[in-house]
């Protein structure tokens, strides 16, 4: 083999080296592609009042905020959402109150674009259906990762799981 | 280490440096498009956020001197549109960690006083209230947008090192215009949503247990207090656990009533079919002295069945008053009960004196072309937390179905909502 066919090789071989590098980087990179299970289940109702694009997007803010969490603690985050589309002071539809500026950090920090699990869309139908475990929360928090004082001094109506919920 | 191996890996180390180069150089690259792409959007939604102020401003500005139905009819539908797409605007801007609540509020309150405005229920004052708001926010946003007129390149090199796409003095200019609005002294005609208050004496915890106990039904179980729910409703929250899953109780502090129950199982498969779940829901609450009920709605979803009914009482369909029930496609085991609503609003609701007498015919309400396929009486919930009785009609138009509920007095319109089939009119 001459020199330069070695050279050659040899460029070959880093430029495969590189070429899976960077096919593994930018899969760590991308965000994970949904499991068969985890497509959202297709909703088959009577009256046609709820909304496919309302249920999916309570739904993923359930899944980031309360992934993890027990089944009513997952229909209390969506009840508190709804909570406040009813609420004076707050926005009147459900994307709006989600992306109101700081009121979720799960949407400042795009957790909430991951797909939601079939569970966060039980819990999300529930609540729209009517279910509100908190008794009526505007606000709910996580002790452990929270010190704003303002929160802390809401009205706790219930903890559930790691979530604190107030009024 | 022989020359011709140490010429060979200085020609390797040569071609990965020059690889690695390459790919950075790329990557700074395609970042600095992406960067300025973004830019270019923000900038985009700035200038058009500022337009839209502007003819919010200038619409307004009309609104406050048009009369006749028409003119005001066009100038709400300005609104809207403006409302809507500079709220668009707002949420393509890069500002997330700013505090726009004021914004926010007051094109909401745009919104709400348009619906009055063309309704002709409108508050004179309120709407030079906003005039003035809207103007100041425009004339801000105009000055905004002539300052970044102003900046060239697109995006400054030190930018693009701080890998900032929002300049700090956009956001120091929004939270200013932000501060800079007043409290608007009229208040959003939404008022909070308040529901009823249940009656009855007050019971211990003991009393709580039993009482999830006899309403879930279920045999085996052993219930616990786990929590307690100060809100609206004092309430005890009652916990059992079996090798189905999880399931939680509400029980009233006063009177006892289960406010809701929900189960946290997976159901895996469908073996029932939609009317046996809807007969299995019906025996659940007759068993548990409801009175006769009438269906309204059916969902699916994951194969559970949420079933919502209304007591027909004097022959009236009281859809605030409605129960919720949610059902096993496997097996038409109970797996939810939402029933807060008919408790609470047996508390607040009086009874209707005397039915209005109607003085019009439906079909002379309805356009034409509508097959009618049921009437009945419903008392309804309106957006305003109040209730309407109305003629609940059923009709079918080009191959849908709907339910249009007209107004028991005037014959008017309260709400339209489509339905999948007749089935359950």
């Amino acid at each position: 083999m001459g020199k330069y066919a070695k050279l050659l090789l040899g460029c070959g071989v880093a430029a495969a080296v590189l070429a899976v590098a960077f096919v593994l980087w930018n899969r760590w990179q991308a965000p994970p592609s949904p499991l068969p299970e985890e497509k959202p289940a297709k909703l088959e109702s009577w009256r046609q009042t709820i909304s496919e694009t309302d249920l999916d997007l309570l739904a993923r803010v359930v899944r980031a905020e309360a992934e993890g969490e027990p089944y009513d603690g997952q229909v209390a985050v969506a009840a508190v959402i709804l909570n406040r589309v009813r609420h004076p002071e707050f926005p009147n539809t459900i994307p709006a109150v989600v992306y109101e500026p700081l009121a979720f950090s799960v949407v400042a920090n795009g957790t909430v674009n991951k797909p939601a699990t079939p569970s966060a869309v039980e819990a999300a139908h529930a609540a729209l259906n009517g279910w509100d475990p908190t008794g009526g929360a505007l606000y709910f928090y996580n002790p452990a990762k929270t010190r704003s004082a303002w929160i802390r001094g809401r009205t706790v109506l219930k903890t559930i799981g790691k979530h604190v919920f107030a009024s | 280490m022989s020359a011709p191996f140490r010429r060979r890996l200085t020609g390797i180390i040569f071609a990965v440096l020059l690889l690695g180069v390459g790919f950075a150089a790329g990557q700074y690259y395609l970042q600095r498009t992406y960067q300025t792409q973004v830019e270019a959007a923000y900038r985009r939604a700035l200038s058009e956020l500022a337009t839209h102020f502007q003819e919010l401003a200038a619409e307004l500005g009309r609104a406050r001197l048009a009369v006749s139905g028409r003119q005001r009819s066009l100038i709400g539908a300005n609104l809207r549109r403006l409302v809507y797409a500079a709220q668009d605007n707002l949420g393509e801007l890069p500002l997330g960690e700013v505090n726009l609540e004021g914004l926010c509020r007051l094109l909401d309150e745009v919104h709400e006083q348009t619906y009055l405005y063309v309704q002709a229920e409108w508050d004179p004052q309120a709407l030079e209230e906003l005039y003035s708001q809207v103007q100041y926010v425009s004339g801000e946003l105009g000055n905004l947008v002539l300052a970044k007129q102003q900046e060239y390149p697109l995006v400054s090199w030190q930018r693009y090192l701080a890998a900032a796409v929002a300049a700090p003095e956009v956001l120091q200019a929004f939270t200013a215009i932000n501060d800079g609005l007043g409290e608007l002294r009229s208040p959003l005609s939404r008022a909070p949503a308040r529901r009823g208050e249940i009656a009855g004496e007050s019971i211990g915890p003991e009393q709580a247990v039993k009482a999830a106990q006899e309403f879930c039904g279920r045999a085996g179980l052993h219930f616990q207090v786990t929590n307690e729910s100060k809100g609206e409703i004092p309430a005890y929250t009652v916990e059992a656990k079996d090798e189905r899953g999880r399931i939680i109780v509400e029980v009233s502090q006063k009177g006892g009533r289960v406010l809701w129950m929900m189960a946290a199982e997976e159901v895996p498969a469908s073996s029932l079919s939609a009317q046996e779940m809807v007969d299995k829901g019906r025996e659940f609450l007759e068993q548990r002295g409801f009175p006769p009920l009438h269906l309204t709605d059916v969902q699916m979803l994951r194969n559970r069945a949420t079933l919502t009914f209304v007591p027909n009482r004097g022959g009236i369909l009281r859809y605030a008053e409605s129960v919720k029930v949610q059902v096993s496609a496997a097996d038409g085991s109970i797996l939810g009960f939402w029933g807060t609503p008919y408790y609470t609003a047996q508390s607040r609701l009086e009874q209707l004196e005397e039915l209005p007498e109607q003085t019009w015919e439906v079909q002379d309400k309805l356009r034409s072309g509508l097959e009618v396929l049921d009437e009945k009486l419903a008392l309804i919930p309106t957006a305003d937390n109040r209730e309407v009785l109305t003629k609940r009609v059923g009709v079918r138009y080009q191959d849908e179905y709907y339910l249009i509920y007209l107004n028991a007095a005037t014959g008017e319109e309260e709400q339209i909502v489509q339905v999948s089939s007749p089935l359950y009119f």
